[in-house]
């Protein structure tokens, strides 16, 4: 069955199981690969995407459910915020692994979105649901912060 | 392009020259290595027992790129941005054309000079390791292209300097970028000694430049071995026993088996193999399956059992490692004794990205995409298990950017030939058992007893490197 739906902007169609969740649909079926798979259980944030500007887990999201709606990726991030988020990233050096980051980032970026001028109560509410196993959290904080702080 | 490296005996590189001259970037990028070339000659065999081990750490393009070579893995420890300064601080490198390249699996040229014939990331040996051999590569790469400077413009190399990248005559006002050079170059001998830095001087060791594998972590362009994909890849899911020990007693995959997308369901030794189209269908498939197991001789003892057995080994006389004075007696005259027990939990590593590998297995060979710290040892591993391919048997690192992998071997069922389908390469992700993984990179110590993944069996005084949390 068939799907259509805004991927990073533009109007795609994928043609696969509609229960299939979108970490799939995008990595097997878009070739996406940014999304990453970590838990499957919408417990480690690797694979936040945004769905209408929100974070969320595409591990738990079938296909069906984005039907002519808004997919963002870490691949299609454009708003100014993100690339400041981007910027703050590297910046402050802020992976090590790596594998958490494209859902760190999103997440990010979402809150920036929402919240211009976040607190650290702000931030670890926003990014309590994506965890870092090298244990980068203090430079995301400071990397949010800076990200905020260069829009001001 | 192959990432194999060449010689710089002139047959071997007119050799390269030849057969990479229908592609203009790789004909034009020239390879160093730093061996005599009958070594070179060995290095090509896994088998070679030469003598000493060639460096061959470094290519430069005449687009002026700096490919550095690393022979260790990168865990997100910052291994690729360590050996790259070392060696492009001695190459008076520009910081911002330098890139590091996986190093193929190859215990000649490759080797952990503290671990002897074996290619591995670990134990925090990958700088000390690699410090003088580094430097000596850098050194000379920026000697001969200062001897084709000197060359060309025919003026003596103690009248000319480098800074990023770039040769100057300051007399005649000339300067040379090293890719303008890499030609004539790459035609010069290899020095047998050359010079090294005055500490003093150096402008990248102690100076933290920016690391090489960041931007691709920040934009989703980093590859880790869960974005290999190959025309016609498979995958293929374990379902591992619930318990350390266990094996199966019995299993029905007929459920499992009508899955769309589900190719083959296989026993291998870990447990049940879903092998299928996409992960997706492989997942489906796994779900479906009904296993028993038998726990006859599984672990079955918990974390508060195993903490006693701890206790009470600890309270066995141990193997001395060091014997000074006496101790009891010391102990027994003094003032002030001072005891304390530490406890480590049995941690799992929990890597965020599941274990896993991707394995091209056909007639010419087995190649292999995986993120293990020991790969000379998972080559003579998987060439064992994959059978009548391990003559042309060779373990690729090159998947960019590793997630953190502490686990010292890849899983042999990866490449049994029993969970291959023919001729399709296969991508095995290894991983525990849904429900714990979210536990995993919480609350490690949870899982301890029924962890299934790959883990180090550390023993008490052995823990700190064996927690995973560096």
């Amino acid at each position: 069955m068939a799907t259509t739906f805004q991927l990073n902007g533009k109007s795609v169609t994928l043609d696969a199981d509609p229960n299939m969740p979108m970490l799939w649909a995008l990595r097997e079926v878009a070739g996406l690969h940014g999304t990453k798979f970590g838990c499957g259980m919408a417990l480690c944030g690797a694979c936040t995407i945004h769905l209408d500007g929100q974070a969320v887990r595409s591990c738990v999201l079938p296909l069906a459910s984005v039907a002519n709606r808004q997919v963002t990726t870490i691949e299609g991030l454009q708003s100014p915020q993100a690339k400041a988020v981007q910027a703050a990233w590297i910046s402050l050096q802020v992976p090590q692994c790596g594998y958490c980051q494209s859902g760190q980032i999103m997440s990010a970026t979402a809150l920036l979105e929402k919240n211009a001028a976040p607190t650290d109560a702000d931030i670890d509410a926003a990014m309590s649901g994506n965890i870092c196993r090298c244990g980068t959290y203090t430079r995301i904080r400071a990397a949010i912060h800076a990200a905020a702080q260069s829009k001001a | 392009m192959s990432s194999r490296l060449y010689s710089p005996a002139r047959a071997d590189r007119r050799e390269f020259l030849k057969g990479a001259g229908a592609a203009a970037v790789a004909a034009l990028t020239i390879g160093f290595e730093w061996t005599a070339p009958a070594q070179a000659k060995a290095a090509g065999g896994a088998s070679s027992l030469a003598p000493f081990a060639p460096n061959a750490f470094v290519r430069i393009g005449a687009d002026n790129s700096i490919t550095i070579i690393s022979k260790h893995i990168e865990m997100g420890q910052g291994s690729y941005t360590g050996i790259a300064t070392v060696l492009a601080e001695e190459l008076d490198a520009d910081w911002a054309q330098v890139r590091v390249e996986s190093a193929p699996a190859d215990a000649t040229r490759y080797a952990n000079l503290v671990f002897g014939k074996i290619q591995g990331t670990g134990g925090s040996s990958a700088m000390a390791n690699s410090w003088a051999q580094l430097r000596d590569a850098g050194a000379k790469a920026r000697a001969m292209l200062l001897t084709a400077a000197s060359n060309q413009w025919r003026v003596a190399v103690s009248e000319l300097s480098v800074d990023k990248s770039v040769i100057y005559h300051t007399a005649s006002k000339r300067q040379a970028t090293f890719g303008s050079l890499v030609k004539a170059a790459a035609a010069l001998p290899v020095p047998a000694t050359v010079q090294l830095k005055n500490p003093e001087n150096f402008t990248l060791i102690g100076h933290l430049p920016p690391r090489v594998d960041v931007p691709a972590k920040c934009d989703g362009t980093a590859q880790f071995t869960i974005d290999v994909e190959m025309p016609g890849m498979l995958v293929a899911l374990l379902k591992r026993p619930p318990l350390f020990g266990a094996t199966v007693k019995s299993f029905d995959d007929s459920a499992a088996i009508k899955v769309p997308g589900v190719v083959k369901v296989v026993q291998v030794p870990g447990g049940i193999a879903v092998v299928a189209k996409g992960f997706w269908a492989a997942k489906q498939g796994r779900d479906a399956l009904q296993i028993e197991w038998d726990d006859s001789k599984a672990e079955k003892r918990s974390s508060a059992a195993l903490f006693e057995e701890y206790r009470r080994l600890a309270d066995q006389p141990a193997a001395s490692a060091r014997k000074q004075g006496d101790v009891e007696k010391a102990l027994g005259a003094a003032t002030h004794r001072i005891s304390a027990s530490y406890e480590f939990p049995y941690l799992a590593h929990a890597p965020m990205e599941p274990l896993d590998a991707v394995v091209k297995l056909d007639a010419k060979g087995c190649e292999i995409w995986t993120g293990d710290q020991f790969q000379t040892l998972d080559q003579a591993n998987a060439a064992q298990t994959a059978g009548q391919c391990h003559l042309g048997l060779h373990r690729r690192g090159g998947v960019d950017r590793q997630g953190i992998r502490r686990r010292r071997h890849a899983d042999q069922a990866a490449v049994d030939p029993r969970r291959r389908h023919p001729w399709r390469p296969v991508s095995a992700h290894v991983f525990p058992q849904a429900r714990g993984r979210p536990e995993c990179a919480g609350r490690a110590h949870r899982l301890a007893p029924r962890h299934r993944g790959p883990i180090h069996h550390g023993r008490r005084g052995f823990r700190r490197h064996d927690q995973g949390w560096d």
